[in-house]
């Protein structure tokens, strides 16, 4: 029974694996961009300082983009996979054959995963050794595994981004936002403590702040272990997005009969 | 004839706003979502940029300056997309029937570009209005004329640098790559970022851009601090604007001369 699932998980894994590796330009640039943002941020800093500003805080912007390319890669494979799923009508017959749709949905979760990890692993690599030669590398490959449960609450809120993707059927339009708000308010480019009360809060209360927090302490090698109890709460997000995507998904397979527009 | 010429252009040029505004108003969960997020874009782009140096966050001048670096990164941002839309146009199959109807490029860019402006309009008001309300930047403009009249010059050279730029992206296989990193440098070396922010000797070297008398312009026109004499960037920024036309002539004739040999516009 189990190695059926494990199967069909795995089959998913492979076919949505290779639609990423067919895309090597998007690959390319996800590993890119958080290094152009950083040294184009550098560059105004230089140019305001008159000097270059110390590597550990370029290192700070760095790991944050990088959290923010793979949290924006992941938000936006749901949304794509949701609205690719409805025109093309796969996501139709996805659901109506015997496939639990927990495994289809962890599945495609995985998968925008281990692309994310890759990225991280690339990006923070060049990073750790740059800024802290190969010192911390040790600390960094710790982080790693410390990343991986701390993105595990942010499929939570992926589902809730393929919910609304089921109802307003334009994946960026929805995701925008979200990446939007969570850019701004986890501290991932500049600490949140200059940010409005408001808008700290909202970024303390979302598992994007403990991610980037978590890597950048393990590998600064400032890291408490007392911190990771906020984690266990932020898994909250988990249920809560499977509960939503599934009364969403019920609600709109009962009024339309099918999936498909 | 040259009334039959000029009626030709201007039924192109409403057809492709018609498209335009019609594509604009049928995705209303993009107005939406445009609305949502720009205020947070805003101060997410204003904290990253200040980053290296938060202490200039209590600098009235500072503020004002960066609100207006913003608004100009959302301004050019925007004809960029515009030029980069160029590859829907050849995915689709248009841009075979533009070239067959002799019509321009830029005419053609006319439609994306118009969603644009507006919104560059809507996102610009809100992301002056968030830097004003979050960090308190001054929302008065220095030169008020000055400022309009760099603010049209500056959309007429990005419609027609919009258009080189697609002719010279449509044989990428991925274009937008190059778009986003365009993104992220040309607003640096413009002065969209005002070049009072940075030290003398940066300063220096951005004046050198040829892009900083029509950006940069806009920029020095808002918060009133000008590195070059008002009325010579304004007669620069007329000849780089009549140059880019000639530059936007010749790129749409390569173009065309390419479709014409290899019988296909790009390897898309």
């Amino acid at each position: 029974m189990v190695r059926k699932e494990i199967n069909q998980l795995l089959a998913i894994l492979e076919v949505e694996l290779k639609n990423i590796l067919r895309e090597r330009g998007t690959v390319g640039f996800s590993i890119f961009f958080p290094i152009l943002l950083s040294l184009s941020t550098y560059s105004v800093g230089t140019g305001i300082l008159g000097k270059p500003p110390s590597l550990e805080l370029w290192f700070y912007q760095l790991i944050g983009f990088t959290i923010l390319m793979i949290t924006i890669v992941m938000s936006a494979s749901s949304a794509w996979y949701i609205r690719q799923g409805l025109l093309s009508r796969r996501l139709e017959y996805i659901f109506s054959a015997p496939v639990n749709p927990i495994i289809i949905i962890a599945s495609i979760s995985l998968t925008s995963g281990i692309l994310g990890f890759g990225i991280f692993l690339t990006v923070g690599l060049i990073g750790v050794i740059v800024t802290y030669g190969l010192s911390n590398l040790s600390n960094f490959f710790i982080s790693l595994l410390i990343l991986i449960i701390a993105l595990i609450p942010i499929l939570g809120i992926n589902l809730i981004i393929a919910a609304a993707t089921i109802i307003g059927k334009e994946p960026e339009a929805i995701s925008q936002p979200v990446s939007a708000i969570v850019s701004t308010t986890s501290g991932l480019a500049y600490p949140i403590t200059i940010l409005p009360f408001i808008l700290k809060i909202i970024g303390e209360s979302m598992p994007y702040y403990y991610a980037a927090y978590y890597v950048r302490s393990i590998i600064e090698g400032y890291f408490n272990i007392l911190s990771l109890g906020n984690l266990p709460f932020l898994f909250l997000y988990l249920i809560f997005g499977f509960v939503i995507y599934r009364y969403f998904e019920n609600n709109y397979i009962r009024k339309e009969g099918a999936y498909g527009i | 004839m040259e009334y039959k010429f000029k009626n030709f252009i201007i039924t192109k040029i409403s057809a492709e706003l018609g498209k335009g505004l019609k594509i604009y108003t049928r995705n209303k969960v993009w107005i939406i979502s445009d609305l949502i997020s720009t205020p947070f874009w805003v101060i997410f782009l204003f904290l990253t940029l200040i980053f290296y140096a938060q202490y200039l966050l209590n600098n009235i001048n500072v503020v004002t300056s960066l609100m207006w670096g913003i608004f100009l990164f959302i301004f050019m941002n925007s004809f960029m997309w515009a030029g980069n839309s160029i590859v829907q146009s050849v995915e689709s199959g248009i841009i075979d029937n533009i070239i067959l109807t002799n019509t321009s490029l830029t005419i053609h860019l006319l439609g994306r570009n118009i969603t644009g402006m507006i919104d560059i309009l809507i996102s610009g008001v809100i992301a002056l209005l968030t830097s004003s309300y979050i960090f308190g930047a001054t929302l008065s403009i220095s030169e008020p004329i000055l400022f309009f009249i760099s603010l049209i010059i500056a959309v007429i050279f990005y419609l027609l640098f919009a258009s080189v730029y697609a002719s010279l992206i449509v044989s990428l296989r991925s274009p937008w790559i190059v778009t986003n990193v365009m993104n992220f440098v040309l607003p640096f070396l413009s002065g969209a970022i005002p070049i009072q922010l940075f030290q003398k000797n940066v300063a220096d070297i951005i004046i050198y851009s040829p892009f900083y008398y029509i950006t940069g312009q806009i920029a020095s026109a808002a918060t009133g601090v000008y590195y070059v004499d008002p009325y010579l960037m304004l007669l620069i920024s007329i000849v780089f604007t009549v140059i880019m036309f000639f530059m936007s002539r010749i790129a749409a004739n390569k173009l065309i001369q390419k479709f014409r040999k290899e019988g296909k516009i790009s390897l898309i």
